[in-house]
């Protein structure tokens, strides 16, 4: 992006009235053209909101950081570069680079990162922090010569590298990784000398674009997707099962097909993280089985589920696979080593990202797997993470028992031991919250997304309420899978967002919920902020099974207590009611 | 009216998104709101990305309004 171009995205935005996206640019020197790469990145992720760009005062790194905890932001953008740590350091600067000089600079960077640190703790509890560290080039004030490192600047290195480690184990600080922004910004294009030297401002123009978008991908991350869909044959291992049968296919370094080693590793490394991997394959299902239980196969066995292995079309084996994981074909990608079945399933789910595997080419499958970490990326892992891929199957079980008619679903729910745990404060891991509420589509009241920060103040009101629960039965942990928010007012309680995992559904939650909200706010009618999204229809079809009347009047969407009672099914869960994390009283 | 001179309107139009188009020409420190110090640093870093150009800094004092800059660019580059 040209600065030209960034002017005109910076100066664009939606028209009055929309909300604002609110943000603290940090650093100590001239933020110039930083400021306006920022704000155009931003405007382009944000498009549907005013962005408020706040920066500081030159010099100031410590003070602008202080700041920027009151300005109530969505997000700051953190850039310390080396006259942060000390000023000696700084090219604008008269302090002596002697050598004799060193220690003392080192332990002042030290005591400098140590405030900045504590500074920042307090600062993530209101909002999340992107954080890049020194971007430019030491400056040459080390008695070697550049081709040698000095211990010198090693040990400001070292300090950095302790300061990054804290900040990245602090919920909401996420650490600029500097491998991508060499990957992006080469290190010699990235000073402006002169313009350091004349206005304060350190940087050249395509360094700012760079580093301001790499910036703004911290602070609003893409939705990570939920599910890969794998090929077999010559994808996750080498050779047609088919021609070579099992003993013939080969994922090993001896067989040079160690690529396929490396997906394999990928893969169950995604699993374990939560992501769905299933497979979809053009094969002998007998075989496959067989294939797939060789003990040296580097995914586990449980992790591939389901496997579609059959001759129909690749598009009919992903479609099964999207009903069974019940999530949206955008969440999900597709690899696979033929071009042919890429756009076979591309044609009919365009919104599914097709990758292909090159296994002849080594760089090529490198690059792949760097793009399915980009992918499937997450800031932070929760408990839920490592839950996801067991539900799913419990999930499978749940569904395999309806379809198969061996017990009804209703004798399956009642012998399932369900728990909820149902809490009614913010708890200390609102991440999850935050996350269910940004990331469901189908059980989503109204689609409206919110940052940290916005989670924050919502809850800040007297009359507000949170409620979320957490559920388990005999098939194993499900973690919290369903969040409600608003307000309590004097005749009936206002529910201003309402999400539940999808994992979650078919098992009643959604109606306990309601039922617990009911009585344990002693209300009798609840009002919904409901809006229609172009996903969302499950949560209306659930709404109207009580009351098909509930739209007609056009007005607000109320739910008698009356209604619900009549309609209810059976519930056979066992509640237990948590106020707060401090005080887990069972009601 | 010549290449060079419509490309530095569109360069005052991204650095001074106020000012409105009949203004442009007749543009300066004195009578352009938001022309300041910072607006200058801006208005010549996008003016050599858009022409390839590097304006010297002893010049930039007398630079000071759109007709000084597009007689200087005029000067300075070959005109299409």
């Amino acid at each position: 992006m040209k600065l030209i171009d960034a002017l005109k995205i910076a100066a664009s935005g939606p028209g009055d009235g929309a909300p604002a996206t609110r943000i603290a640019l940090i650093c100590s020197f001239t933020p110039l053209h930083l400021e306006t790469f920022l704000k155009a990145h931003l405007q382009l992720r944000r498009p549907d909101t005013h962005i408020e760009l706040s920066t500081g005062q030159f010099g100031d790194l410590q003070g602008n950081l202080q700041r920027a905890k009151s300005t109530k932001a969505d997000g700051a953008a953190l850039v310390v570069e080396w006259s942060d740590l000390d000023l000696r350091l700084g090219l604008r600067e008269s302090g002596s680079w002697s050598p004799s000089n060193h220690a003392d600079m080192v332990e002042s960077a030290s005591f400098r990162l140590r405030l900045l640190e504590e500074e920042l703790a307090q600062l993530a509890e209101s909002c999340p922090v992107a954080i890049a560290l020194p971007t430019l080039p030491f400056p040459p004030a080390s008695h070697t010569s550049n081709i040698e490192i000095s211990d010198f600047e090693l040990s400001l290195r070292s300090r950095l590298a302790d300061f990054a480690v804290n900040c990245a184990s602090i919920a909401q600080i996420r650490v600029l990784n500097s491998q991508q922004l060499h990957h992006v910004s080469p290190l010699a294009s990235r000073l402006d000398l002169r313009s350091e030297l004349n206005n304060g401002h350190p940087y050249q123009t395509d360094h700012c674009d760079h580093l301001a978008n790499l910036l703004t991908q911290l602070l609003f991350p893409a939705a990570p997707k939920k599910g890969i869909i794998t090929d077999l044959d010559d994808t996750l291992w080498s050779g047609i099962l088919g021609e070579v049968g099992v003993d013939g296919i080969s994922w090993g370094m001896d067989d040079h097909s160690g690529v396929h080693a490396l997906y394999q590793r990928l893969l169950a490394a995604l699993s374990e993280s939560g992501v769905f991997v299933g497979v979809a394959s053009k094969n002998d299902s007998e075989l496959v089985e067989t294939a797939i239980g060789r003990d040296d196969l580097l995914i586990p066995r449980d992790e591939l589920c389901p496997i579609e292995a059959h001759w129909n079309p690749k598009s009919t084996s992903v479609q099964r696979i999207l009903d069974r994981w019940n999530v949206g074909s955008d969440s999900v990608v597709f690899v696979d080593d033929s071009p042919m079945e890429l756009a076979e399933v591309n044609g009919v789910y365009p919104d599914i990202e097709c990758l292909q595997f090159t296994k002849d080419d080594p760089n090529a499958v490198n690059n792949l797997l760097c793009r399915l970490r980009d992918l499937f990326g997450k800031s932070q892992l929760q408990k839920e993470d490592r839950l996801r891929v067991a539900s799913m199957r419990s999930a499978a079980r749940l569904h395999e028992a309806s379809e198969a008619g061996t017990e009804s679903h209703e004798d399956f729910l009642s012998k399932s031991q369900p728990v909820l745990n149902i809490h009614f404060q913010p708890r200390q891991d609102d991440s999850r919250a935050i996350e269910l509420i940004n990331k469901t589509n189908q059980f989503n009241l109204n689609g409206i997304r919110r940052s940290e920060a916005e989670w924050q103040r919502s809850l800040g009101s007297r009359d507000a309420f949170v409620m979320s629960a957490s559920y388990e039965d005999k098939f194993g942990p499900l973690g919290t899978i369903t969040v409600m928010t608003g307000e309590i007012l004097s005749d009936r309680l206002k529910v201003i967002t309402w999400v539940m995992s999808c994992r979650a559904f078919a098992r009643r939650i959604e109606h306990q919920m309601l039922r617990v909200a009911f009585d344990h706010f002693a209300v009798s009618e609840i009002e919904f902020a409901y809006e229609p999204t172009s996903r969302n229809l499950p949560l209306r079809d659930f709404l109207i099974s009580f009351n098909e009347t509930l739209e007609e009047d056009g007005g607000p969407l109320r739910l008698e207590k009356g209604d619900f009672d009549a309609s209810s099914p059976a519930l056979y869960h066992t509640v237990n009611l948590i106020a707060s994390e401090e005080n887990p009283s069972c009601q | 009216m010549s290449v060079t001179k419509t490309r530095l309107e569109t360069c005052f139009t991204a650095v001074f998104p106020m000012l409105d188009a009949a203004d442009i020409s007749t543009a300066s420190n004195e009578n352009t709101e938001g022309w300041d110090s910072v607006a200058s640093i801006t208005l010549f870093m996008v003016i050599e990305e858009e022409f390839g150009v590097h304006v010297p800094e002893d010049e930039l004092a007398t630079l000071t309004s759109f007709e000084t800059i597009f007689r200087w660019l005029s000067k300075n580059i070959a005109d299409e």
